[in-house]
């Protein structure tokens, strides 16, 4: 917990996995991982912004409807828009969306079922502070934990995202084939994570803090941990 | 009275007893919170004499029977706390609520004994789902197997998104499906959480001058009768008509008790701790002060 490279956690009434996701930063030497309450304004100096899974304000109306309005998530989006670094996972990425820091908007999965299981994703794009270390084209196994994951836009944000490449994961098989048969919640071309223009913002459904470590059934999610790590500490 | 003690679920003989320990005939009031505690659910008044049979001591038993839950010592100071528990009724009338809320009880039992959950499992019995062979009795379930099989989708559910909601994962479970369970299906939840013995709290509540405070959802006009009308007595046609007996589950209510108990906790802020349960005040201030030496 004493490395130089600050990531700030949020947490929101409802947040389930801030432990989980503190946990896994702690493993690597060089972050420094800390709580910020949804109710306070001061981020305090982060490099990285993480907003975790759960049910921030127990998502009644609609996943990450509420948390948008949350104190702490006008300062992340003052974050974002100066270039800092934001990841959101699962809740955090359904709360990013309500927030129109990224494209697109959630809906039940397909078949209205809760899942949670080992799911392949295929690295889309090298060239993001999240994914440096890992290879184009790359097939790596996360945890896919919702019931509200089957991400979809309208025609313009799809022409966008599709002119600006801003899928960084998408859903396939264990050969990196993204096919429908391997798309567990029937998002929209397969989209299991993408950034935002300035690419500085990234949403993913899978959960990449709980594969960090050989004991807990992989490693796969320390290169995107790694590439932020490796991000800031390059900027100086 | 003599309706009212049936609508609350007493027998006659049950209410003939009230009145020898009176001495008098009992008031309304009294009646009620009989009923709650001589409840199969809060009283195991039919399955004591098999738990009892079950083993309950041992050098590493930090806590027996008795308490919101058991506490075995694993070592390095570590304790876990566990809890299993049936909500049969409050499923085949509502299953997903019924399931739901069976989760969310055993959950409670657990924090409230200072101990964090860290995970599910639940053992379930159902009637057939599918057609059977003719001539084993599988159609004639109680039905037919669209409930069964209504029970079956609506109990997984409900047990998978309270879990999900607190952020507690089910990590493992079992289930039957035979016949013999079509006209009582049987939902057992358990739950596991970790403890440090240091603090370990119980629901032995003594002290002059102390608070007495009640914090958690808010009671709501569900679940009223939950533990003497629907626990307690056979099902027939009027299943419909009971719904409204069980509980409706807010699990992100539970999820900011859980985070404030264990907060307040570590801060010694509680003498005792105690979880509501069905009956509610009625039960929980009377086994506190009980176990504090006061009844």
């Amino acid at each position: 917990m004493s490395g130089r490279v600050r990531f700030g956690v949020v947490v929101f009434p409802g947040s389930n996995c801030e432990y989980d996701a503190v946990h896994a930063l702690g493993t690597f030497p060089a972050a420094h991982p800390y709580y910020l309450w949804h109710k306070d304004h001061d981020l305090q100096d982060p490099d990285v912004v993480v907003l975790p899974g759960g049910f921030s304000y127990g998502d009644y109306l609609r996943t990450g409807a509420i948390a948008r309005f949350s104190p702490m998530m006008g300062e992340v989006a003052a974050f974002a828009a100066g270039g800092g670094l934001v990841l959101g996972i699962c809740n955090g990425f359904q709360i990013l969306t309500e927030a129109h820091l990224l494209h697109g908007a959630m809906l039940r999965n397909r078949g209205l079922k809760f899942i949670c299981h080992a799911q392949h994703l295929r690295v889309e794009r090298t060239d993001t502070p999240f994914t440096r270390r890992f290879e184009q084209g790359q097939v790596i196994q996360v945890p896919v934990n919702h019931n509200e994951g089957s991400w979809t836009a309208g025609a313009e944000s799809l022409q966008r995202i599709e002119d600006e490449r801003l899928v960084v994961f998408r859903y396939c098989d264990a050969e990196g084939n993204v096919t429908d048969a391997a798309n567990p919640n029937g998002a929209v071309d397969n989209v299991a994570g993408l950034v935002h223009e300035g690419g500085n913002v990234l949403g993913m459904m899978p959960h990449p803090e709980r594969v960090c470590e050989a004991i807990l059934g992989g490693t796969d999610g320390r290169a995107l941990f790694g590439s932020l790590i490796d991000t800031v500490l390059e900027r100086g | 009275m003599a309706e009212l003690y049936a609508e609350l679920g007493l027998t006659q003989d049950e209410y003939q007893k009230i009145r020898e320990i009176q001495g008098r005939e009992p008031s309304h009031v009294e009646l009620a919170v009989y009923s709650l505690m001589w409840s199969e659910h809060c009283g195991y008044k039919h399955s004591r004499p098999f738990l009892k049979r079950l083993p309950t001591a041992g050098e590493r038993v930090l806590q027996g029977p008795g308490e919101n839950a058991g506490i075995v010592d694993i070592g390095g100071g570590l304790a876990v706390a566990m809890k299993v528990e049936s909500h049969n009724h409050p499923s085949a009338v509502e299953p997903y609520q019924g399931a739901a809320t069976g989760v969310g009880g055993i959950l409670r039992d657990i924090f409230t004994m200072g101990a964090r959950p860290i995970c599910s499992l639940d053992s379930l019995r159902f009637g057939e789902i599918a057609p059977l062979p003719a001539g084993r009795g599988g159609e004639a379930a109680l039905g037919g197997l669209e409930r069964q099989r209504y029970l079956f989708e609506n109990v997984v559910a409900g047990i998978g998104g309270y879990g999900n909601c607190m952020g507690i994962p089910t990590v493992g479970g079992e289930v039957y499906f035979e016949g013999a369970y079509s006209g009582n299906c049987l939902v057992n939840a358990m739950a596991v959480g970790l403890v440090r013995h240091e603090h370990i709290v119980r629901s032995k509540a003594a002290g002059v001058g102390n608070h007495v405070v009640l914090f958690g959802s808010k009671t709501g006009r569900d679940g009223i009768g939950g533990a003497s009308v629907l626990a307690s007595q056979e099902f027939d046609e009027t299943l419909e008509e009971k719904r409204p007996s069980v509980q409706v589950g807010d699990p992100f209510t539970e999820k900011k008790l859980l985070e404030v108990s264990l907060e307040l906790l570590k801060a010694g802020k509680f003498v005792a701790l105690q979880d509501l349960g069905a009956a509610g005040i009625t039960s929980s201030s009377s086994e506190m002060a009980a176990k504090g030496g006061w009844a």
